[in-house]
């Protein structure tokens, strides 16, 4: 979260061009929406138990479980003038590059409204947009692999409700890579990958110095605070 | 959403799962419904809100003022938020 802040920062100061970057959360964690409550979305002692961070993000929408192994993460922060003025619209542009990166790999994908990417009738993708000091930051996930009941577990389902019935449920709703072949996680990225960039000029860079310091800052001072964390 | 209320609202917190730019006018909306007399109808709940959404020229994704109000009826009624 905090790289994504401090990348937005370089962007709105003219100091980083628009930036795409793709990563992954070590530990897993639990991320909620900019409006959502800690304590009503998150079983945080199941999340010790397993070692599994929260935090809220700078961005609306629902909380999410994000697995180290079983997804593929994707923020782009650009000036408001590189994308569509309207929010739909400039989540039809960005989602539009990750059914593109799915195409790459045989998987026929389509934008659904409000924030969701839909395969074979079944979301693969959750995405979630902010736009500040004249930058919008768009983030989302791209689902590879997916451990529902580790899901479910550090939400606040309840561990007496998970039921297998409710995991069918959740299976029937969502999908992820792994269902349509035998795709490699690095597979995956590269497909991703060049979803994002076809049509475009780019170089493929690193985090500034500043950025990374910001980044830190950010991570201590505000991300990592029950202040952020447990505001609503 | 939490409310505390007897005659007028004393404490509101609206949290859920949608998108508003910015995000930080929400504690705006909040102040705004407070002192407002808890038997305020729907409508009254979302003129306060847009009034605060217009001063800030807020965007709303995923939700609308009225639904705000709906919910924020319904916890001063004593019902299921």
């Amino acid at each position: 979260m905090g790289i994504d802040e401090a990348v937005a920062e370089s962007v709105s100061k003219g100091r980083a061009p628009p930036t795409i970057r793709f990563w992954r959360w070590k530990p897993s964690a639990v991320s909620i929406g900019y409006f959502q409550s800690m304590n009503d979305e998150i079983d945080l002692n199941k999340c010790k138990e397993l070692r599994v961070d929260a935090v809220r993000r700078i961005t609306g929408g629902g909380a999410v479980y994000h697995d180290y192994e079983g997804e593929i993460t994707y923020s782009v922060i650009a000036s408001e003038e590189n994308l569509p003025k309207g929010i739909t619209e400039s989540y039809v542009e960005i989602c539009g590059w990750i059914v593109k990166g799915l195409s790459h790999l045989g998987i026929q994908s389509e934008f659904k409204p409000v924030n969701d990417i839909i395969a074979n009738g079944k979301k693969i993708s959750g995405n979630a947009q902010t736009r500040r000091f004249g930058v919008v930051l768009q983030h989302g996930t791209i689902l590879y692999d997916l451990d529902v009941r580790k899901m479910f577990s550090v939400l606040k389902v309840g561990a007496d409700k998970i039921s297998d019935k409710m995991i069918q449920a959740v299976e029937e709703r969502v999908t992820r890579v792994k269902n349509f072949g035998v795709y490699s996680r690095d597979d995956t990225y590269r497909a991703l990958l060049k979803g994002f960039t076809e049509g475009k000029k780019f170089d493929m860079g690193a985090l500034t110095e500043r950025e990374i310091a910001r980044a830190k800052e950010l991570a201590e001072t505000k991300y990592s605070t029950e202040q952020w964390n447990f505001m609503r | 959403m939490e409310v505390d209320f007897s005659d007028k609202v004393d404490f509101i917190k609206i949290t859920g799962d949608f998108f508003m730019h910015p995000e930080t006018v929400i504690d705006d909306i909040e102040k705004s419904l407070l002192s407002m007399s808890a038997s305020s109808n729907e409508n009254e709940i979302k003129d306060r809100i847009d009034r605060v959404l217009n001063q800030n020229n807020v965007t709303l994704y995923g939700v609308t003022s009225a639904d705000i109000a709906r919910v924020a009826k319904t916890a001063l009624s004593g019902g299921q938020q």
